[in-house]
């Protein structure tokens, strides 16, 4: 591989063919080596296209599988997300209201017990 | 790789009344969208399983969590691109469940008749290229295969699959080359084969 040779091939793998600026494209005419990286790429690009625009036959049990699976309620219902919601709330609220409440009776007891 | 010559098939994507229609919780607007996209679903999961049992069983379960996640379809992307990402996800998980068994994928693909293809008119030199590039490409290990079927059949960009599949954008790029430079290091000694 000539020194040439490595932008060709780097930009082939960055930029693919229509990166290759004019001087790259003409030394991939006269070099063999970068003329057959080219020939490959494009056979590659092609056989990608290809598989792009080929769709396989999905198996027929697929639709009436997934529609046992899904049920009417499958769609969530925002409501009692939001309930959901309110109630951890307000249980995080009368955990901490009771965490205060505890800490206030301890150092009103250690106040009590230094005061005595 | 580049995409000249490349026209993509997308499904009849003017299905917006459809998915409005699921979004609200029609079951059979949602049916609908299922028959019409999923042999694209399909397509795309046995490219990234190669394994044409599990390539159903990840098109259900794709379009199950479609339907759960319906509600959340903004409508930025197409349907369609929607669909893809949430295959690819499902894909990776079923993939990681089975990964310690070794499939031998292609079997499934070749002598399959349900694996036929819905467009078989090809034509060219390619036409012949094509069963020995998904031999290699199933040859790869499965980060390297998931990162080229993404670029060069699907088109996705190297910052989409490196979201996707939560590594680098560097991490997708390495892949990326290490697979095409695999493709064709098979391509040229089929190429020499056969010559």
């Amino acid at each position: 591989m000539k020194p040439r040779c490595l932008p060709v091939e780097a930009t082939l793998q960055a930029r693919g063919e229509r990166g290759l600026t004019g001087a790259m494209r003409s030394h991939a005419t006269e070099c063999p080596s970068c003329r057959r990286s080219l020939d490959e790429h494009r056979m590659m690009a092609d056989v990608f296209a290809q598989l792009a625009a080929t769709r396989l036959r999905a198996p027929a049990e697929i639709v009436p599988r997934v529609l046992d699976r899904i049920g009417p309620w499958a769609v969530p219902d925002p409501e009692p997300r939001r309930g959901r919601v309110v109630v951890a709330a307000a249980a995080a609220a009368a955990t901490a209201a009771t965490a205060v409440a505890a800490g206030t009776a301890v150092a009103l007891r250690i106040h009590r017990h230094r005061a005595a | 790789m580049e995409r000249e010559r490349v026209q993509h098939l997308e499904p009849h994507d003017g299905s917006h009344r459809l998915v409005e229609q699921a979004r609200a919780g029609d079951r059979d607007a949602f049916g609908e969208l299922v028959r019409i996209h999923q042999h694209e679903v399909y397509t795309l999961a046995v490219r990234l399983v190669h394994d044409r049992d599990l390539a159903s069983d990840v098109t259900q379960d794709a379009f199950v969590r479609a339907w759960r996640a319906m509600p959340n379809f903004r409508g930025e992307a197409k349907f369609s691109t929607w669909l893809h990402r949430i295959t690819v996800n499902t894909a990776w998980t079923h993939r990681t469940r089975r990964d310690r068994v070794r499939l031998d994928p292609l079997d499934s693909l070749r002598a399959d008749p349900e694996s036929e293809s819905l467009e078989p008119e090809r034509a060219g030199e390619s036409v012949l290229v094509a069963p020995s590039i998904e031999d290699a490409l199933s040859s790869l290990s499965v980060p390297v295969r998931t990162v080229v079927v993404l670029k060069d059949i699907y088109d996705w960009t190297h910052a989409e699959i490196a979201d996707h599949l939560d590594i680098s954008v560097t991490a997708a790029k390495v892949r990326l080359h290490r697979g095409r430079k695999e493709l064709r290091r098979r391509l040229r000694s089929w190429s020499e084969g056969s010559s």
